[in-house]
């Protein structure tokens, strides 16, 4: 029963209910190495509740998690550790930090990872405050994203910059499975543009992404496989062209109550 | 540039207050509870500014520093440097546990919890007369040697006021560090640090930690200067004021703890106000100060700094 040695994330039999709502119902899905696979579903379908209880955000009330054959438990920072990030629907940024200072948190992470590296990192802090290549690696990934005037609180930035920050700060991370969740609401066309590139970087360079999007044509053209999910469970799962011409695809999502364009409208 | 400001002028304030109190006895203690309110909100300054978590346990802190001197050099006779570093040790052991028993506690329940934690300390203080004298605490502490270096009252002081400023030097290079971001984020936005893979909870404790290193030092200098401590030298009311320093000062750098303790002094103890005016005076103060100026006495003096540079730049070209 041992996935292939390609699988870089695998979650079986995932469920996760809130009160009476079921908001994930035994729910299986692989995702390889260089392998981008699409998450989609109607508003309410469980995508977000998916991406936490596989990064730990929220504890799964069932199933199993391996990264790479390895058992993937605890809380969220341990997976972060062993290689997960991801990013929020509703971006979670230091308003009051800077740009900088929100990406420093993903370089800062691999140092303070144990109690005893915290303690250390209190000395180094306290000797040498902020280390100019630490800087560097956040400005670099800034910069790859495409944000400018990087000393601006957070506070200051749209909803897109603010996507593009979150994006630089698990991209400094260095992830070997990222989690995108919505990235692409509220951005601009540069910043699809960013983020597809991310994307695309991160298959790429053999590691793997889940993409939640609402915008299945974009899902498309940027996955390898798409997974739709309803009402908690995978509804159908092959590749984009196979998803787009489904049935399924077509009674479980087009024909919902919110129109695809309209749900970005609503967020912005 | 700019980060040469707080200690090049954190150190002429520094020597101005040490030159102004030299001689005089009265301006000696006033400098050295100046020293020792510094040393408490700086140690709250990073837990509670920094990382938003409002543990009111300080008290405890600030007084185990001061009972270890005062039990070390009296019942053991140890030199004040080992009792330093004990009482700094068991500190910081006291707030990584309480820090660890109320860690799924923030805002009003760790406040309201921490507090209790305080009350019963300083009742335990009481009670248990053969570690800290009862009500009467420890007095007489003599000054003793190190090595063969003799310490003088004056000596103990200028070395407090140094360590006040080697502190706020010190923090405010932590607070853009690494630590310092991760700790300033993990306020807001908890979710997004543990998900970088920090874990929020160890972050938080080791800064509750080397806060109550900091208020140990001050309450040990505070007791070796004064020759004593009892229950009532450092009482949770202290703490409150200490929560006020910061905010009154600045928040954005250590050294408004620093000038916040410093107005505290001045306003309760040097200028003589009937009653508990000073208290009133002080409350009224900090309240027109964060309704006017939420970046405290300091933010407002920089935001003002750099409206009056942008103003002659402007005008030269
Ligand atoms: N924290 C929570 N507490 C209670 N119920 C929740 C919580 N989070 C999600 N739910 C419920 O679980 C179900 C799945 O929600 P989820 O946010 O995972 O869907 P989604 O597919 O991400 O939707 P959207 O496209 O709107 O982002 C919904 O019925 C939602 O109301
Ligand atoms: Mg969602």
């Amino acid at each position: 029963m041992n996935p292939p040695a390609d699988v870089l994330l695998a979650a079986a039999d995932l469920t996760k209910s809130y009160g009476g709502v079921q908001a994930v119902r035994g729910v299986n899905l692989e995702v390889r190495s260089g392998e981008v696979v699409g998450l989609v579903g109607p508003n309410g379908a469980g995508k977000t509740t998916l991406v936490d209880i596989i990064t730990g955000t929220q504890s799964a009330d069932g199933g199993r998690l391996t990264l790479a054959g390895r058992r993937l438990n605890g809380s969220a920072a341990r997976r972060a550790r062993a290689g997960l990030g991801r990013t929020f629907q509703h971006p979670l940024l230091a308003l009051d930090l800077t740009v900088t200072e929100n990406i420093l948190v993903g370089v800062a992470a691999r140092k303070l990872g144990t109690p005893w590296g915290m303690v250390a990192a209190v000395f180094d802090g306290m000797v040498r405050g902020v280390v100019a290549a630490d800087v560097h690696r956040a400005v670099a990934a800034a910069h790859v994203m495409g944000l400018e005037r990087l000393d601006r609180p957070c506070a200051d930035l749209t909803l897109g910059e603010q996507r593009l920050v979150e994006v630089a700060r698990v991209l400094v991370q260095e992830p070997r499975v990222v989690l995108f969740d919505e990235p692409f609401a509220g951005a601009d066309a540069n910043g699809v543009a960013g983020i597809s590139a991310v994307v695309e970087k991160v298959r790429d360079e053999g590691r793997g992404a889940i993409l939640v999007d609402h915008n299945v044509d974009l899902v498309s053209s940027l996955a390898d496989r798409v997974v739709v999910l309803d009402q908690g469970s995978v509804g159908f799962s092959g590749t984009p062209d196979e998803c787009l011409a489904s049935e399924e695809m077509q009674r479980i999502y087009f024909v919902g109550e919110v129109s695809r364009e309209g749900v970005y409208e609503q967020r912005g | 540039m700019r980060g040469l400001v707080g200690p090049v002028v954190g150190a002429l304030a520094c020597g101005a207050v040490l030159a102004w109190s030299a001689g005089s006895g009265y301006a000696e203690g006033l400098v050295a509870l100046g020293a020792t309110y510094s040393l408490l909100a700086l140690g709250m300054w990073v837990p509670f500014v920094l990382g938003g978590s409002l543990s009111m346990a300080y008290s405890v802190y600030l007084a185990v520093g001061g009972y270890v001197v005062g039990f070390g050099i009296l019942e053991l006779g140890w030199p004040l440097l080992p009792c330093l570093l004990v009482g700094i040790v068991i500190a910081v052991l006291v707030a990584v546990a309480l820090g660890a028993a109320t860690r799924r506690l923030s805002g009003f329940y760790l406040a309201a919890v921490t507090l209790l934690a305080a009350a019963a300390f300083e009742a335990w203080l009481l009670d248990a007369t053969g570690l800290t004298g009862g009500s009467t605490g420890l007095r007489g502490i003599p000054l003793t040697a190190i090595g063969s270096l003799e310490i003088t009252r004056w000596g103990l002081l200028v070395t407090a006021v140094v360590l006040t400023w080697v502190v706020a030097v010190l923090f405010d290079r932590l607070r853009s560090s690494n630590f310092g971001v991760a700790l300033r984020a993990q306020r807001h936005v908890p979710a997004a640090v543990q998900a970088s893979g920090i874990g929020t909870q160890a972050l938080s404790l080791v800064g509750q930690g080397l806060g109550a290193a900091v208020a140990a030092l001050g309450g040990a200098f505070f007791a070796a200067i004064n020759s004593g401590v009892g229950p009532e030298t450092f009482t949770p009311n202290l703490v409150f004021l200490a929560i006020f320093m910061p905010l009154i000062g600045g928040v954005r750098t250590a050294w408004g703890a620093v000038l916040g303790a410093a107005l505290v002094v001045v306003l309760t103890v040097y200028v003589h106000l009937p009653g508990d005016a000073g208290s009133l005076v002080l409350s009224l103060a900090a309240l027109v100060i964060l309704l006017l100026w939420p970046n405290g006495l300091l933010g407002q003096l920089r935001a003002g700094v750099d409206r009056l540079s942008n103003t002659l730049r402007g005008g030269a070209s």
